[in-house]
């Protein structure tokens, strides 16, 4: 499968209609529905044509709130679960039998989620740990940029920063990129005694990435401007393909892969889509404060990654 | 708590004002200024704007044919500006220091070499630029077109990964250099990921120590709240969706502190890069201030820079 590359949300978005019209729509099982933001997100999706959704929770609350936020859900699956845990078992459940495609969180906490989508007896474990990606279509950037990890991984030690990449990885894959540019962050664009982290990248996880990935470019330390703008490259000494042109940006803690990307949502009129990848299935959540937009773009991006694990078969043995 | 949730409206809010501050303060007493080690085009054009600008009684510091070659390049006159003929990297940090020390300097301005090295040697115990037991830390203003004020931000160039004790000094010189550029009562957001405390994220212990110490008048001549996600420290809707209603920072910050180096340094830049940002930094809590923006900004930016250590020296 080649299809070619996304390089913005409404490439994304006309991505995952395309699946769908193709024969491949993907169904999302939500965990503890009973969330108007949730129940928004997921029948805009459904009327936008990408997505169809069985919604696992408390009926009665969902269709209160349906009725009170002018929300037509008629044409969604709804089975009454009012225990979230049990809930979160349920939508698993689906996934595990393949009657769903994708997770998505309703209104329960994240780690409920997590811990259940985890469970052993579903078998929906993957090779890595679970990681974040948020994919922001930056105006005056020319392509997707996934910073990862901003929502799951605290502090990674360079195995598990490698596999923080691993997943960022298939994600640029399943948007079509080939090969994959990868910056490795850091606030300077050489490895410096003062930042331990630049040592450790160079030393580890630049060269293991190299030998493990084939279809990648990586470079590091670079800095966001570098990694990001070319016109930045002129003043440095830092040249490369990936300067001006990443399409990953690992960065070395939660908080500096979060502050940055909101930056840009806040002030920069960035887009962006969420997925949390490592499971055999994408998990979705939104939050309430995303916008339509950003709602939409987290279900795009996990249904086109989702297809992406059925079409190259990711997951059989 | 004081319910009054407005932005003063004296507050500064642009460079364009602290332009013009700068220059107000400079008609009074001329800062003498030590260029170091310029070869660049844009900083030599920073620089002579802000001599134009009655901004700085100038003086360079490096090795002489490498500046004279520099300027020639880029058609600057050197014409009636002392230059202090010494080898360009080490010594001339070391020099400019020694002029700090000597009164013949008010403030220094970092010229073309790169940021991490001129850090490490300003930071040398024998410049003496920071006296025993003070802290010295790099505060970014940032003018974002979609933000109604500034943000000061800290520390995108020195601080690599400040701890607790740390951090309470670099609050304190954010809030300085909010005073002296005229924003009274600064209103500090303590950055983290999230705006809860989780005992496994440090940074969210900081912001909620360093938020009460601010409670407790312990910091004094701001706000300071933690810890803060970015969206709720300067976007009011965001904070009141997570429940954030009684603080004085949230959704509208003008000061930050970011937990490390990597997270202020990536911002200051997406901010230059894709929020049209008009930026500006400078070291501050030394012998003097030092203007410091980043290798790649404009001249503008430079200059912005320049205003600045006039402004807060």
């Amino acid at each position: 499968m080649q299809n070619s590359p996304i390089h913005s949300f409404d490439e994304l978005i006309s991505r995952a209609i395309e699946i769908a019209q193709a024969g491949r729509k993907k169904t999302v099982a939500v965990a503890a529905a009973q969330d108007a933001d949730v129940i928004g997100a997921v029948a805009q999706a459904q009327t936008d044509g990408f997505l169809d959704a069985i919604l696992v929770g408390d009926e009665v609350t969902i269709n209160k709130l349906a009725a009170n936020n002018n929300i037509e859900i008629g044409q969604l699956e709804v089975i009454n679960e009012t225990d979230i845990s049990r809930a979160a078992h349920q939508a698993a459940r689906l996934a595990s039998e393949k009657k769903a495609d994708l997770i998505m969180k309703g209104f329960l906490p994240t780690s409920a989620l997590l811990r259940t989508v985890l469970d052993k007896q579903y078998g929906l474990r993957g090779k890595t740990t679970l990681s974040h990606c948020a994919v922001l279509d930056i105006p005056g950037y020319h392509k997707l940029l996934n910073f990862t990890d901003g929502g799951m991984v605290i502090k990674p030690d360079p195995e598990t920063k490698l596999q923080v990449l691993e997943n960022a990885i298939t994600v640029g894959r399943a948007l079509g990129l080939s090969p994959v540019k990868v910056a490795v962050s850091a606030a300077i664009d050489r490895i410096s005694g003062r930042m331990p982290h630049t040592l450790t990248d160079h030393d580890y996880v630049i060269p293991k990435a190299m030998k493990k990935f084939e279809d990648i470019v990586i470079q590091g330390p670079l800095t966001f401007d570098l990694a990001t703008s070319s016109k930045a490259a002129g003043y440095y000494t830092s040249t490369g393909s990936v300067v001006g042109e990443a399409d990953i940006f690992l960065v070395d803690s939660i908080e500096e892969c979060n502050i940055i990307s909101k930056s840009l949502i806040q002030f920069a009129q960035a887009v962006f889509a969420g997925v949390i990848v490592g499971a055999k299935v994408p998990v979705s959540l939104v939050s309430r404060t995303d916008t339509v937009k950003n709602k939409k773009a987290s279900l795009a991006i996990a249904c086109v990654l989702a297809d992406y694990y059925d079409q190259t078969k990711t997951w059989d043995e | 708590m004081t319910p009054n949730k407005s932005t003063a409206l004296s507050e500064t809010k642009s460079f364009e004002q602290i332009h013009v501050m700068a220059r107000e303060k400079a008609t009074q007493k001329k800062p003498k200024a030590a260029l170091v080690s310029p070869a660049h085009a844009d900083i030599f054009k920073a620089f002579f704007l802000a001599i134009d600008d009655g901004l700085i009684d100038p003086a360079i510091v490096g090795e002489r044919t490498m500046i004279e070659k520099a300027a020639a390049e880029v058609d600057f006159s050197l014409d009636g500006i002392t230059i202090y003929d010494c080898s360009p990297d080490k010594s001339a940090v070391a020099t400019a220091c020694k002029m700090a020390a000597d009164g013949k300097a008010d403030i220094i301005i970092r010229g073309t070499f790169p940021t991490d090295q001129f850090i490490k040697e300003l930071f040398e115990e024998e410049t003496g630029f920071v006296e025993r037991g003070k802290l010295a830390n790099h505060v970014a203003v940032i003018e974002a077109e979609r933000y109604q004020q500034l943000l000061l931000l800290t520390d995108a160039a020195v601080l690599v990964d400040p701890d607790l004790k740390q951090k309470i000094s670099m609050v304190n010189n954010l809030i300085a250099v909010g005073n002296r550029i005229g924003i009274d009562t600064p209103r500090v957001a303590v950055l983290a990921a999230v705006e809860v405390v989780y005992p496994q994220m440090p940074a969210t212990i900081d912001g909620a120590v360093l938020g009460k110490m601010s409670e407790r008048n312990q910091i004094k001549g701001g706000f300071v709240d933690g810890p803060l996600s970015f969206d709720c420290a300067v976007d009011p809707v965001a904070a009141e969706s997570k429940g954030i209603t009684n603080s004085e920072v949230a959704g509208r910050a003008n000061a930050m502190l970011a937990p490390n180096i990597d997270t202020a340094h990536g911002v200051y830049k997406a901010m230059a890069l894709y929020g049209n940002a008009r930026v500006g930094g400078v070291i501050y809590g030394g012998r003097v201030p030092v203007a410091l923006a980043a290798r790649s900004d404009s001249a503008e930016n430079i200059l912005n820079s320049i205003a600045l250590a006039v402004l807060v020296g």
